[in-house]
């Protein structure tokens, strides 16, 4: 019997409807569901707590027993993976070509010749381009029961982790329950109601300075946010103010890059590719996803 | 006699079935339902063809039902 | 890098991300789903029929669904009457005594004068009562030239144990009339062989009433993460006219007769006013990697004393994205019924019951068969099937003697069916 103190999860009542919140993914968590009884979203929020802990332990690039960790400690080596992870990375892949290359789940070494703390930094150019060579999907073998990369390559889950996490968790809660619900992790979020009971969860848009009111409201049924961008890292080039993303290609930071990118999808994981995406354009973004047809945010 | 002894072993079974499932020794946990949430695999997805099916075998044999209904609508059989 | 003007990535990553998901991404946002379906079917030699589907599913604001099928059947051809073949060419005539075949010598009659068109409706709504539970209703009308039907049904299902468990239970209840040409014809009365109408022969009622009652009981459950079960128990009474009126039975000459087993005339068949049939049938799918394999087995056993198994299989192999390729195998054995007579012997007591109907005859049935689903755009697939089914029987049953051992009682059957859907989600 775990004690109300040393419990991960915190369930509490809403006027109609429970809140589970817990920690996880560097992210707040909180999930609303309209259930009947608190019994129920006890068991909801343990499972949902048992799931998201899981999709963590399993992708995390910090944590040296993940998945993700042994595909980056292997060396050049033949590393064997279940299908779970075949499919999340087929899924990255397929992100690869979707977005021309932008979106590379390889790139994020790139980190290595970068500062972002606000003050004037002369790049390494030799530093990124040899770390240039060791980027690109096209450069990695996967199969449906392995994933082979380069020595000195390495792959990073975080873009498309936490989305996967929140979509997993929301289509199992569902699955289980059919109440109506929204998960949202930090901002990523996902709602996913029977078409029985219809009745909209109402989202704020944080300003970038979170202190002031929401930039927007969304009432969301059915489908799922994410946001990409809202950071203060950045640095200065040459008097020139760079933001943090990282554009695989050129190894640079994206220029003209908008302060965060909110998108509306029918999933977390391709609402959450789109704003990532967007966000590589640059310049580009708003007319990018204006020729998605999405429903969209940009703050600049 | 015979009639009797088929149902009890009907019931017997149905009863193992559902004690099994109710002991959770068959059965899934809902973070279990990935595979099974799959159009495939859910029984009657392919609904139509099976009835056109089902169709066709009445008016041809003799044995009708199982899958659903055994009955009327038809003058083939 | 920018584009000039940037091209939509939506449907590409819809179907990746369905892909990582499971369907479950738009399978909630669903309003439903519509399949219209041709199929051919055709016999060699003998049977042609074609069979147009209308169904749609479509899901209405708040828990309630509805279902609506509309049929289109149309058959020609030749069938057998259940005559007896002979050493000299037959003449069979219609029921109405209107034109008349001949038959080959030593061949089993076929009258080929067959040809009905059917038309048929059914309507159903579903309601979700609270997160387990379902109630249903619905109804059938059908009409053909010579058969009206009239039904209506209602299940509930529940779910039980996480919803690894599933209990439904059914029953319908439907009104039939038979009203063939010229009237049901009296049992066991001498078939006409000219072409004059004979009036007396004929009842004068032209509707003959049949009720049937049906329930189903079925049990579903999930065994594991990729394994689900399912048994039905199915049980259907049905009384009233259960003849079919163009069935004849051949009276052969007896022993002590000039012409053993050549036979002498027609006469109409009899069967039983009440038939209960009852099935057993259980039914596994499992998933193998992202292909899936279904096995079904049923038992049937009804009071006109035949008995039948039938085992089904089917293997989906997943081709590509979104197509999807299934073979299907089928055996089916039934044995005959009670009253099934190949004929009648001259100067032997007339039986109660008696029929020819090669439907109601000992038999073997086999199906093989292929079926390709691919996606043609988005929400809209393309299912393409052919299937071969054979029927086998005993070319002598055991009571065959005289002339007739010489000829095949049973020449069987061989068919293709040929089946093309679209279907769309809605």
């Amino acid at each position: 019997m775990i004690s109300e103190e040393s419990r991960p999860f915190t369930v509490r009542h809403a006027d109609s409807h429970w809140v589970i919140t817990y920690t996880a993914m560097a992210s707040p968590c909180q999930i609303l569901i309209r259930c009947e009884k608190a019994s129920e979203a006890e068991e909801l929020a343990l499972l949902a707590f048992s799931e998201t802990s899981r999709i963590e332990q399993k992708f995390s690039r910090y944590r040296n027993d993940s998945v993700v960790s042994q595909i980056n400690q292997g060396g050049g080596r033949v590393v064997p993976i279940d299908d779970e992870t075949y499919q999340l990375l087929r899924f990255a892949g397929e992100c690869f070509v979707l977005s021309d290359r932008l979106f590379d789940i390889t790139s994020g070494i790139l980190r290595k010749a970068w500062t972002f703390d606000g003050r004037e930094v002369t790049p390494d150019l030799q530093l990124i381009e040899s770390l240039r060579r060791l980027v690109g999907w096209q450069k990695v073998k996967l199969s449906a029961e392995s994933i082979t990369l380069r020595p000195g390559m390495e792959i990073d889950l975080g873009g498309v982790a936490k989305e996967y996490a929140v979509d997993k968790t929301a289509q199992m809660l569902f699955e289980s329950s059919h109440f109506p619900l929204m998960v949202n992790f930090g901002g990523d979020l996902r709602a996913i109601s029977p078409l029985s009971i219809r009745r909209p969860w109402d989202i704020g848009i944080e300003s970038p300075d979170r202190a002031s009111r929401p930039v927007g409201l969304i009432e969301l049924v059915h489908g799922a946010v994410a946001t990409s961008g809202v950071s203060y890292r950045h640095c200065f080039v040459k008097g020139k103010r760079l933001g943090h993303i990282l554009n695989p290609l050129t190894g640079w930071p994206v220029e003209n890059a908008p302060q965060s990118v909110t998108v509306l999808a029918d999933s977390c994981s391709e609402a959450g590719l789109l704003s990532t995406t967007a966000m590589l354009q640059g310049e580009g973004a708003e007319s990018f996803l204006t020729a998605q047809g999405v429903t969209y945010h940009c703050i600049r | 006699m015979k009639q009797l002894w088929r149902g009890l072993v009907a019931i017997a079974f149905l009863a193992m079935l559902t004690i099994l499932g109710g002991c959770g020794v068959v059965g899934v946990k809902a973070w279990q339902r990935d595979i099974l949430a799959r159009p495939e695999m859910q029984f009657d997805n392919h609904l139509n063809n099976r009835s056109i099916d089902d169709h066709v075998y009445f008016s041809k044999e003799a044995a009708s039902g199982g899958r659903g209904f055994g009955g009327g609508g038809c003058g083939c059989n | 890098m920018q584009l000039a003007k940037p091209r939509s990535i939506r449907t590409g990553l819809a179907a990746v991300t369905a892909a990582l998901l499971g369907p479950g991404v738009s399978g909630a946002t669903g309003e439903g789903q519509s399949e219209t379906s041709v199929l051919i079917y055709s016999e060699s030699q003998r049977v042609t029929a074609v069979e147009a589907v209308y169904d749609l599913n479509r899901h209405l604001k708040g828990p309630y669904s509805i279902g609506l099928t509309l049929t289109y059947d149309g058959l020609t051809g030749a069938t057998p009457t259940g005559g007896a073949p002979s050493k000299i060419p037959q003449t069979i005539t219609r029921p109405s005594g209107g034109t008349s075949t001949l038959v080959p010598a030593g061949q089993v009659p076929l009258d080929n004068t067959f040809k009905d068109n059917r038309f048929a409706i059914d309507a159903g709504i579903t309601r979700q009562v609270g997160r387990l539970a379902t109630l249903s209703f619905g109804g059938h009308a059908s009409a053909e030239r010579d058969y009206s039907s009239l039904g209506v049904n209602g299940g509930i299902t529940r779910d039980f144990f996480r919803k690894n468990t599933t209990l439904g239970i059914a029953g319908s209840w439907f009104h039939d009339v038979t009203s063939p040409k010229g009237g049901a014809p009296i049992p066991f009365a001498s078939v006409p062989t000219d072409t004059v109408s004979t009036g007396e022969r004929r009842e004068h009622h032209p509707g003959k009433p049949k009720n049937i009652n049906d329930l189903v009981v079925s049990l579903s459950q999930v065994i594991d993460r990729k394994t689900i079960f399912r048994v039905n128990y199915s049980y259907d009474r049905a009384t009233g006219y259960l003849n079919d009126p163009y069935k004849v039975l051949s009276v052969v000459q007896g022993l002590t007769e000039p012409d053993p087993g050549e036979p002498l005339f027609n006469v109409y068949e009899n069967r039983p006013d009440n038939r209960t049939k009852r099935a057993v049938f259980g039914e596994v799918r499992r998933s193998l990697g992202r292909n899936s394999v279904d096995l079904s087995y049923r038992y049937f056993w009804d009071t006109w004393g035949i008995r039948s198994h039938t085992i089904d299989l089917y293997y989906n192999f997943h081709v590509g994205d979104s197509s999807s390729l299934e073979p299907h195998l089928r055996f089916y054995r039934q044995s005959r019924a009670d009253f099934y007579h190949p004929f009648l012997v001259d100067s032997v007591p007339v039986p109660q019951f008696a029929s020819a109907d090669a439907r109601l005859t000992k038999l073997n049935a086999f199906t093989i068969g292929l079926r390709y689903v691919f996606s043609i755009e988005a929400g809209s697939r393309l299912s393409l099937s052919a299937e071969y089914y054979s029927q086998r029987g005993d070319r002598s049953p055991p009571e065959t003697f005289g002339t007739q051992s010489g000829y095949n009682l049973f020449p069987g059957l061989d068919a293709f069916l040929l089946r093309a859907s679209i279907i769309h989600d809605l």
